[in-house]
This record gives C-alpha cells, structure tokens and sequence, in this order.
C-alpha cells in the first residue's frame, strides 16, 4: 500500500491534490512542493446553514457528496494539472463532523486507489497550522526572485508574515526548521495552542493549550446570534465591533485549571505546564447584560430587520446593520471582542514565553479577526518575536493548507492506509 | 463489459465484480461487507476482488452503486467512493434505488424497506419517482391489492400480503441495471447524489416551526 506508483519516466514534482470536508466547506487545491498554491477552490455552504443559525451536521454530509465531484474538476481544471501528474491525493481525517469527514476520505481513497497514487491522512488542525507555512515559504521563494515583489503578495488588510523588530536581521529565517513555533489554532470549532517544529523533515507537535468548553470562534458566533446578528458572527462582530467603545463593559476571564479527574486522562495536558481557555462564561456575561438592561426588544426587532435581508454580508451590508445597531450594542459587541482577543493575546505569548517559542502563528477562522491582528502584530513586535498569519482566503477552511501539511508526509514516506476512515475526535500532538 | 457494483445502504453491504453482456450478468467475484465499518471495508474489499478478477480499475466499463434509500452515511460512502473510482478512471456510472432492486429481485410489482421510527421506504416497480417516506396504512392505501417484496423481519411484520426475500446486494443491482448498461445510460457524475427519500431533521423541524 505504501508503495509509490509514478508513470515511467514521469518527474516527480510534488504535486499533491487536498480535500477539505470536515465542516461546512467543501474543498479541493493543489499545491506544488508545499509551497505553490496552484489552485484553491472552496464551495461554502455558509447560506445553507444561515437560516438554522449554525453549522446543521446532516445538511453539511449531504453538501459535501454534491459538491466533491465538481470542486476536484474545478481544482484540477484551475491547476492546469492532469490526475496522472499528480504525486498524492491528501484527505482530511478529522477531527470535524464525522459523516461531513467520511464523504472526503471516502472519495479520496477511491480516487487515489483509482489513479495508483498514495494517499495522505492529514489531521485538519495541522492543516491549519500549515495555511500559514505555506504563505511563508511562498513569501521567502518570491523573495528569492529579484523581479516579483513581494508587497503585492499581501493587501494591507490581508496581513501575510510580519517580522517583530529586534527579530529581523537575526541568524537564521524566522519558521526555519529545527525551531520552535507557537501555533494558535483559532476557530469556530478550535482554541489550541501547539508547540510546532521540523525535524528532518518532517513536523512534530506538541498540545500545550486548549479550550474548556467553547471555541473563542463559537462564542463569537454565539454573542452575533444572542445580538440579534447574522450567522457566522465572528465576520459582523469584527465589523461593527471599531464603532462601540471596547471598555464600555468590563469583562473578565476567571483563572481555569485542570479539574483534578481530568489529570489522568489519556492525552490530557501537563496541568503544570497546560494553558487554559474558557469562552462560555463572557458568552452568558453578554447575555445577562443584554437582560440587566432591557435589550430583548432592540434584540428581536435586530433579528427581524435581518431576517428580512437574507444574504446580507458585513462587507456590502455593513451600514445598513450598523444603523439598527444602538450605541450600547455597539459598545457591548467592541468590549465583547476586545475582552477575546486580550485573552488570547495574553494566554498566547505568555506560552510563547514560558517554552521559549522562536516565533509564534496564528490560524483558523479567528484569525482573520482585524482586532486580534492587529493586537498579536503590536505585542510580537514588542517582544521582538516573528509572527505570521494566514491570509484571509487560507484562514478559514480550505484545501490548499491540508496539501501543504501532506507534503513533509509525501517527503517521509507517510502514507495512508486504505482502511482509512474519518476520525471525528482526532488529536493533534502529543 | 466488467462493471463493478457498489451497495452500502443497508445494515449490510456487498461489492461485485460482473460480465455484463446481452446474454445478462455474469458475476466473476463477490465480497460481503459488515455493517457499521463500510469506510474501512469498503475499498480493501473493491481492490481485493478486482486484483482476485485481475482486473485494473481502468479496465471497468461502468460502475454500478445503490444511491439508497437505506443509512444515510452508509449512502454516502458507497457513493463517494463510487463517485472517487469512477472520476479516477474516467468511468461511466448508473445510480440504482435499492427498492427498484428489491423489487426485481422478488419478482413483486412493491417494495418496501425499513426506515426506522414506525415508517418504511415504499416503491412501485419502474417508478423511481414515485417513491416515498409512509407509514404501513398509507402503504396498504397505495397499493392495496399488490404484493409488496420485504427483506427485514420488521416490515414483514409491519404490513400484511409480503413476500420476504433476501436482501438484495450489490449483483442484485447490476442485474437490475443490465439494460441501461447496455444502452449506454449513464447518469451524470457530478450531478448523481443520494436518493435519501428522507429529509434531515433540522428542515423537518424548521417546516414544523413555518420558516
């Protein structure tokens, strides 16, 4: 099974095809040598799941089987690349929803057992991890070529790798194997933080963080949808959040440790050395907030204008949203935000710090938070360590990331067995 | 013309291997599959046979898959896989309704299968179409004079006048599909999806509440 298949006299080039279906996007790119995007198709399935308010684990599976076929074809078509070119077929194994999991690895064995070509297992939470490693190294090979500047490469609001002070000019590229990077995975389904590093070759991780109970991405979504919001939230907070004034309500993170029965389980974290999330506790602060002064009506008349302009987005729409939303909701949702993103600013370098992290990134949907980069950037620089985040395009779910974390895999000889299945609760690490 | 048959709906599976000409369905290989693991079985099972055949995916004329209704993953993974191979090879594919197969098999003019909650899939033979989600008495309404082919204790015991038969399996369906392999009708690949007959809960719920 592990044996690789190439076309006689065929150069391999390190084209590898990636399937995403843990959620509700369905993915496909190929990426060259871990590096180069050639393409990166996503069909999301945000309206579809709109009018329930969240992310419906039936309607996702049955999304998923419609749109494989044509989200490949597009990604191959895009890519310029025939299937027999190809060096892997990489699927997502999990963790996410396991019948929206089964429909790509399903697929993806099929098709790469059909082609002859290995296959790869990639866990979605290093794919993410990846999304910012590909942006990295693409950066470093463009700056490599005198004529392609790389400015372009990121808009201003799509901030690509930021290098601290201090840290510039130092020996040795920031991300460069052999160090150790802090990840924060940042999503509507995650909040870990892992210890990252290459060794020969190959990635090795470390689980030094997590979440309790929500995702800070969960919360975001929560807070939109107690506001009277659309669905996802994390997008409109962001929007409306420059507009209130983010210390017009204090709220506060209690310290989290590790319940004492948890020590022992299996993959629980080194309480000692474990860093804590908690998000549902300022999720009902919010709510009880809303309650202590009399918003439930602002709220449902919020939520009625709303429903009557489905499809309505934080980019096209934003004025309009702006104008049912009051000041106190205004300021309610910017110290909401601000409340977040300082945890996990704090909880992250204080990480960083203790493990000695050369540099730290950021990755996942949160992450495209404006407020959240332009608070980690600010704090980076102040510490002199690099920091890097996804553009948007590769901050939420996609394809390109899980090609890019398969590559080390293709490189070393990690190969999938074809007894494969999908894993819902697939750990990261160690 | 080898076509490959793909069935995964029911709380078991089955894959096959078969010679398909005008003189009908010759089956070259067999696997069964347990319930609850199709996604680790599933493809061990289509390689195992094919290489026991000596037969290379390319090799394939048509692929032949049970679209449901049945287990809603158990669907999905006989059709993605379906839809994997068939992309890979550039095959052609015929997506089949386990009750049409059923009720070929029983030589019945009905079929029904058990969906669970106190309801049953039911068709008529060669309406496709007309398919649909019914309780027993909305059935014996429907067809009530016909002899309606089972395969499971539970709605042999639901409904009166049945004639029980062994599930149907995956040559059952390439048996059932032999004609319109050879005449070439093919179903589109990306369009093909899943005959659930079912709606998911959360459309259920949200019709219930009028949205």
């Amino acid at each position: 099974m592990t044996e690789v298949k190439q076309g006689r006299g065929r150069v391999p080039q390190g084209l590898i095809l990636g399937i995403e279906s843990s959620c509700d996007e369905t993915a496909a790119a190929v990426v060259r040598g871990g590096r180069e995007t050639l393409s990166n198709v996503v069909a999301s399935q945000i309206a579809l799941h709109a009018r329930f308010g969240g992310v419906v684990p039936e309607l996702a599976s049955r999304e998923h089987l419609r749109a494989v076929v044509p989200v490949v074809e597009a990604a191959m078509a895009e890519a310029g690349v025939a299937f027999a070119d190809l060096d892997a077929v990489a699927v997502t194994e999990g963790p996410g929803l396991p019948g929206a999991l089964l429909v790509g690895v399903s697929y993806a064995k099929a098709l790469a057992f059909g082609l002859g070509k290995p296959l790869i297992a990639v866990n979605h939470l290093e794919g993410h991890i990846h999304a910012v490693l590909l942006e990295v190294l693409a950066a470093r090979a463009d700056a490599q070529i005198p004529h392609k500047p790389t400015s372009g490469l990121y808009p201003p609001h799509e901030q690509g790798p930021v290098r601290g002070g201090p840290g510039n000019g130092a020996p040795g590229e920031p991300f460069e194997a052999g160090q150790t990077i802090l990840a924060l995975v940042v999503s509507g389904g995650h909040t870990h933080l892992y210890l990252a590093q290459e060794q020969n070759g190959a990635w090795h991780y470390r689980n030094v963080g997590r979440t309790v109970d929500d995702a800070a991405g969960e919360a975001f979504d929560k807070v939109a949808k107690l506001l009277g919001l659309g669905y996802p939230g994390g997008p409109w907070l962001d929007a409306l959040a420059p507009f209130g004034d983010a210390g017009a309500v204090p709220f506060s993170f209690a310290q989290i440790k590790a319940k004492a029965h948890r020590r022992g389980e299996a993959g629980a974290l080194d309480p000692k050395e474990a860093t804590y999330f908690s998000f549902s506790g300022i999720k009902t602060a919010v709510l009880r907030y809303t309650q202590v002064h009399g918003m439930e009506e602002r709220i449902a008349q919020r939520r009625a204008a709303l429903a009557a302009m489905p499809g309505a987005s934080p980019k096209r729409d934003l004025e309009l949203v702006r104008a049912l939303c009051d000041q106190e909701t205004l300021d309610l949702i910017a110290s909401f935000q601000r409340a977040v993103v300082e945890d996990l600013r704090r909880k992250t370098f204080q990480t960083a710090e203790r493990f000695g992290a050369a540099s730290v990134l950021v990755s996942g949907g949160v992450a495209a938070n404006r407020e959240l980069r332009e608070h980690f950037t600010a704090e980076a620089r102040a510490q002199g360590l690099p920091i890097a985040f996804p553009s948007l395009k590769l901050s939420t779910d996609n394809a390109a990331m899980i090609a890019a974390a398969a590559w080390p895999k293709l490189v070393t000889g990690k190969f999938a067995d074809e007894r494969l299945t999908a894993d819902a609760a697939l750990k990261l690490g160690v | 013309m080898r076509v490959l048959g793909v069935d995964t709906c029911g709380p078991e599976g089955s894959v096959a291997l078969a010679e398909v000409n005008e003189q009908g369905v010759m089956v070259l290989q067999a696997r069964h599959l347990a319930g609850r693991t199709y996604s680790e079985d599933l493809m061990p099972a289509i390689r195992e046979m094919l290489e026991a055949a000596g037969v290379a995916v390319g090799d394939l004329g048509a692929i032949v898959v049970v679209r449901g209704p049945g287990s809603f993953t158990g669907v999905r993974v006989g059709l993605s896989t379906a839809k994997g191979l068939a992309q890979a090879a550039g095959l052609p594919v015929i997506g089949v309704s386990r009750l049409q197969v059923l009720a070929q098999k029983a030589g019945s003019r009905a079929a029904v299968l058990d969906a669970g909650r106190g309801e049953m899939y039911f068709g008529l033979a060669d309406d496709e179409a007309g398919e649909a989600l019914l309780r027993p008495a909305e059935i014996r309404e429907r067809a009530p004079e016909y002899e309606i082919a089972c395969c499971e204790t539970k709605a042999a015991q639901a409904l009166t006048g049945v004639r029980v038969v062994d599930a149907p399996e995956a040559e059952d369906a390439l048996r059932f599909a032999q004609g319109r392999i050879l005449n070439r009708d093919f179903d589109d690949l990306s369009a093909m999806d899943a005959h659930y007959l079912r709606r998911s809960e959360a459309e259920l719920v949200a019709e219930r509440r009028g949205q």
